[in-house]
């Protein structure tokens, strides 16, 4: 499973949508529900789900799924 | 020198004859002399000086916080810069009022806009959001700007900078769009907003002779007051920046439309709540994300409670803060609640759940405006006391006019149904698309509208003193 694969399973949980399709290029008005209160509830199961952290500069500077799913992978390298 | 003043214009037009007659590479440099000039001329002098320390503060420390610094160094620089800037508003804004000085007389006309904005240019470089501007000159523009140096809307580097970047050509559209834009930023204020200002003195200027029906009805009129007051302002600053060819942000679309407290602000003041969303909100909320639904509940408090204080150091404003900061905490406590009890009563998504949301969500957000209106929080609390009271004069007409002609109250209401009509920017700027004889009838209805029926008093733009 890639890292954008397990953050649509991520969105698909949060937002209770199992038809939810993601592209890098997502955004969150493409997403129903996701908005800046939602946010930190993505951020805080996608962390969950890859057993990482974000530091605050990653996750206040995501534009897209694609940026989250970077920040991802470099943490889960850095491990 | 107010926005919707004869001196204004004048004024505009010209720095904008001198604008158009200079070549391209001087013309940046002579909106910023204007700007300057400007702010000279609407505020204390030596506030001029506080604004070039505050922007060269802002250029240095983007410059050292730029992402070609090492790590320690940009971090340094950042928190120092933002630092400054904080103290200068604190020094301006608060320190007079806790010396027992009267802060708005005191206190620096801009201050709390173009610092926000200098706070926003530092943090997006130092996020990397928006690149480093290598030109003094620019970033000074673009936080002294004129048209919104007072009273905003609060810009961000990405949006404004690239378009002081731009050679200016002439654009006949958007020039059309910008005389619409300020001829009904100036019906919004010189009609609708200064019209209202006196059925609302008349009870919030002596709460304890007033009861009842009387009180309803001036926290309506300060509703009314308050929005045309604040998007008449905006729209005379989009269209005089407009001339210039820069698009400066929407500030308001239509906010007693929203169904929520949370959507109301997204609607009203759009360009303070998006800072307070990344600037304040965002960061505490991923600090506090480990208690979820709570921890966001908290940041929306502390969020508008900071709103409440950037409006003045009074308790009116920190009142007005906390009570939507607790509306907001409250929804997303009890957001799955009031979901599962639309679907029981079979109204999610109805016509009726929604005509339901706006009228709560306006009544809310009008309770609020009761705080940030009175004279004190006692004044408040002594008018929403007497709410419960009888209404003196009985619920007829004269109640509905507090002490005002009903011409007055006649006028005031036809203005509001006409601009609520129109309430969104494409709305209005519609009729450049339409016939000629229409167009020209509109351009005349709005321009003899304005002079005759303007209020007899004007006032200072209310979101000047912040």
């Amino acid at each position: 499973m890639t890292t954008l694969q397990g953050i649509e399973a991520v969105l698909r949980e949060v937002f209770d949508d199992p038809g939810l399709v993601i592209t890098a290029e997502t955004i969150a008005n493409d997403v129903d529900g996701w908005d800046s209160l939602s946010h930190v509830n993505v951020v805080v199961a996608v962390e969950a789900h890859f057993g990482i952290r974000f530091t605050p500069r990653e996750a206040l500077t995501f534009r897209n799924v694609g940026d989250m799913a970077r920040a991802v992978d470099a943490r889960r390298q850095a491990r | 020198m107010s926005l919707a003043s004869p001196e204004f214009l004048a004024f505009v037009g010209a720095v904008y004859a001198v604008f158009s007659a200079l070549p391209g590479r001087l013309r940046h440099g002579w909106l910023l002399a204007a700007s300057f000039a400007f702010y000279g001329l609407v505020g204390a002098p030596c506030l001029l000086l506080v604004l070039a320390a505050g922007t060269a503060v802002a250029f240095v420390g983007g410059r050292m916080a730029a992402p070609e610094r090492s790590p320690a160094t940009r971090r340094a620089a950042f928190w120092v810069a933002v630092a400054f800037e904080l103290l200068i508003l604190a020094s301006l804004k608060y320190v007079p009022a806790g010396l027992g000085r009267d802060a708005t007389v005191l206190s620096a006309v801009g201050v709390s806009y173009w610092v926000l904005q200098a706070v926003a240019y530092l943090s997006d470089v130092y996020l990397e959001i928006a690149p480093c501007e290598p030109r003094p000159t620019v970033l000074a523009l673009h936080l002294a700007f004129f048209p919104k140096l007072v009273q905003g809307p609060i810009e961000r580097p990405g949006a404004l900078l690239p378009q002081l970047h731009r050679p200016f050509t002439f654009d006949y559209q958007g020039t059309r769009e910008s005389l619409v834009l300020i001829g009904w930023g100036l019906f919004q204020k010189l009609v609708i907003a200064d019209r209202a200002a006196p059925f609302v003195g008349a009870i919030f200027d002596d709460p304890g002779s007033h009861a009842g029906a009387e009180i309803l009805v001036a926290s309506y009129a300060y509703a009314a007051q308050i929005v045309f007051d604040f998007s008449g302002y905006t729209d005379i600053a989009r269209g005089v920046a407009r001339l210039f060819g820069v698009t400066l942000v929407q500030n308001f679309d239509a906010p007693y439309l929203a169904t929520s407290v949370s959507e109301f602000w997204r609607r009203w003041h759009i360009s303070f709540s998006r800072w307070l969303l990344d600037y304040v909100f965002k960061p505490l909320q991923f600090q506090l994300r480990g208690l979820r639904t709570l921890g966001t509940a908290v940041a929306l408090l502390a969020t508008f409670l900071v709103s409440g204080a950037w409006h003045g150091a009074a308790w009116t404003f920190v009142a007005w803060g906390a009570l939507h900061g607790t509306y907001m905490a409250l929804a997303v406590m009890l957001a799955p609640v009031s979901r599962r009890a639309w679907r029981a009563l079979r109204l999610e998504g109805s016509r009726l759940q929604r005509a339901f949301r706006v009228v709560v969500t306006f009544h809310l957000v009008s309770l609020a405006w009761v705080f940030f209106r009175a004279r004190t929080l006692s004044e408040a609390l002594l008018l929403l006391d007497r709410l419960r009271l009888p209404t003196p004069g009985g619920l007829g007409l004269g109640t509905l006019c507090l002490g005002q002609d009903l011409s007055e109250l006649t006028i005031l209401l036809g203005s509001v149904a006409i601009a609520t009509l129109m309430p969104r920017t494409k709305g209005r700027l519609a009729i450049l698309d339409r016939p000629a004889p229409l167009r020209w009838g509109f351009y005349g209805a709005l321009v003899l509208g304005t002079v005759v029926l303007r209020a007899s008093d004007s006032t200072g733009f209310l979101y000047a003193r912040f």
